[in-house]
């Protein structure tokens, strides 16, 4: 609960009787106002950073050669030299932004660099020496924007890879492993492990379409982030990790439904490789093994997103009944044991698989407007009837704790 | 210890950033100079790109499917081999395109390209090797010649870069 929250919710207790004015006080003074200013700052440091960004690929040509690099180099320093004094003497967070306005300099200078001196590029490896810089920053200040900013860099060189050379860097994909993992392990905040767990899942997509495997091969990437996240022992690690997996596999999963559908009509165009089957019984089975036994008997439903639906036939259908069956077991989970979050992702799994079908039945056989009107008054009633329900179940529960 | 590796950190990114001038040096002292001719049938529409650089079709451009060599599908952007060999005139034009590293005899050199499409009407393949914008203060002389096709001079480092020095 936030303050102003409890201040609203507070007013209310303190006119009932439940608390007194003092009470409040001093639980209002055990929740601190979150200090507005790190948002601004994070904004600047958005804006400026992409201020540097398109200045960097922009016209900015003209100049001659060497003094270019030079300029770049002395804008870098600058920009550390302050950010470091602001760090030591006045305020880290200002500090920081400065480093990591410096960084951005340094990654987008090297490109920069290179493209004026017409430098070949065969492969993403600039990304790795942005990225390892990105780490040993972190290390010197250990600020958790210094650290996302390095994800970010290790993604989109991975990205970067994939469109501009159709491969799959491996380096970039190790330094993730090796390097980023072992802060993500050590400090397991929650913020980390949710970019982690989208960086991996987003570099190994990469993979399957660099290396143009079939469409499914995400399924078991995913799911290894999913069993990651059943064996990890860090409680934030485990959750971040397995809301990822779980809004990635769904997305997914949305998206399967759309493809075999198109590809319906043509069945050869879905290879149905073996040595898909024998990767994934392998993942399969390490995964619901350790479900036994760890004796989760609740999250045993979160398996079933996880199944190749392509090798079974009408397989359209059935993956959108999947999303269908997992969103419903989690909302009847999810009312049982007065679980708020599983209610709500079920709500919005349920949301999305109910539009998923509609979309997929109505889309070609309606009026368009019809179909959006339609479509639109029907999630207004679903959305009205769960949450309902779900206001049910917050009210019990807040009567059993008072 | 945070320190040094504060200082360490911002040396490592200067020596990265003057790396790639020291390098553009080191490709005009070392650099083998080979010739190349521009593209007869695009010579007219140069794709300006932006007003700085020059984007130049090259003769090597487009390979033949006699000349290529692989046979399995090759993917777009996928690297290829490709092994030039020079006339009496001195100027390379393509032998046969490859995804090994094929070795260069005499008169002969090797360049790494990206594919990026197979012209089934021309009956050829399409590799870009990354040298293809130019600045435009180099082409300016070139630009009066519209007649003949351009003779455009590279220069290619041991280490694999290379750079266009001279177009006329």
């Amino acid at each position: 609960m936030n303050r102003t929250k409890l201040q609203r919710e507070g007013t209310k207790w303190v006119r009932d009787g439940v608390i007194t004015e003092a009470q409040l006080e001093t639980l209002l003074a055990r929740y601190t106002k979150k200090d507005p200013n790190g948002v601004i700052i994070l904004f600047a440091i958005l804006l400026t950073g992409l201020g540097i960004i398109t200045f960097m690929f922009s016209e900015w040509a003209q100049v001659a050669h060497l003094s270019r690099p030079l300029v770049l180099m002395m804008v870098m320093l600058l920009l550390y030299v302050c950010g470091d004094q602001l760090y030591r003497k006045r305020s880290s967070s200002l500090g920081v932004s400065f480093i990591i306005l410096g960084y951005i300099v340094f990654g987008t200078g090297l490109l920069h660099t290179m493209n004026i001196y017409n430098m070949t590029l065969l492969s993403a490896w600039p990304f790795i020496i942005w990225a390892i810089i990105g780490l040993l920053l972190y290390v010197v200040y250990d600020h958790k924007l210094i650290f996302m900013i390095g994800l970010i860099v290790v993604t989109v060189g991975q990205i970067y890879s994939g469109s501009s050379f159709s491969a799959f860097n491996w380096f970039i994909f190790l330094v993730l492993l090796f390097g980023f993992a072992h802060f993500v392990y050590h400090r397991s905040s929650l913020l980390f492990g949710y970019g982690f767990a989208a960086s991996f899942i987003i570099q190994l997509i990469v993979l399957a379409v660099a290396e143009s495997q079939a469409y499914y091969w995400p399924i078991v990437y995913i799911l290894a982030i999913y069993i990651i996240s059943d064996i990890i022992s860090h409680h934030a690690l485990k959750i971040a990790f397995k809301r990822t997996a779980l809004i990635a596999i769904i997305i997914f999963g949305v998206n399967q439904t759309f493809y075999l559908q198109t590809a319906f009509w043509d069945q050869d165009q879905v290879e149905r490789e073996l040595s898909f089957i024998i990767v994934w019984a392998l993942v399969f089975s390490i995964a619901a093994l350790i479900k036994r036994r760890k004796k989760q008997l609740t999250e045993w439903v979160d398996l079933i997103l996880f199944l190749p639906v392509a090798y079974v036939p009408f397989s359209y259908l059935l993956s959108n009944v999947i999303l269908f069956v997992f969103a419903i077991v989690l909302l009847f989970i999810g009312y049982k044991t007065e679980d708020n979050h599983k209610i709500q992702f079920g709500t919005v799994t349920f949301l999305l698989s109910t539009f998923t079908a509609y979309i997929q039945f109505a889309w070609d056989e309606m009026n368009k407007s019809l179909f959006f009107l339609i479509g639109g008054v029907l999630l207004f009633g679903l959305s009205f009837i769960l949450e309902k329900r779900r206001r049910a179940v917050v009210e019990g529960a807040k009567g059993d704790d008072v | 210890m945070k320190r040094l590796l504060f200082y360490g950190v911002i040396i490592i990114q200067f020596i990265c950033l003057c790396l790639i001038p020291i390098q553009d040096q080191l490709i005009s002292t070392f650099g083998e100079t080979i010739q190349l001719k521009q593209d007869n049938h695009v010579r007219l529409n140069h794709r300006y790109q932006g007003g700085e650089t020059i984007y130049i079709d090259f003769e090597i451009h487009t390979i033949s499917e006699e000349n290529w060599m692989p046979t399995e599908e090759v993917a777009h952007n996928e690297r290829i081999y490709v092994l030039l060999e020079a006339d009496g005139e001195g100027i390379y034009h393509v032998k046969h395109a490859s995804l090994t590293k094929p070795t260069a005899q005499a008169h002969q050199v090797v360049l790494k390209g990206k594919y990026r499409w197979h012209a089934e009407h021309e009956k050829a393949y399409y590799v870009e090797y990354g040298f293809e914008e130019v600045a435009t203060e180099k082409i300016e002389a070139a630009l009066n010649n519209q007649r003949e096709p351009w003779i455009i001079t590279i220069k290619m480092a041991p280490w694999g870069q290379q750079k266009v020095v001279e177009v006329n």
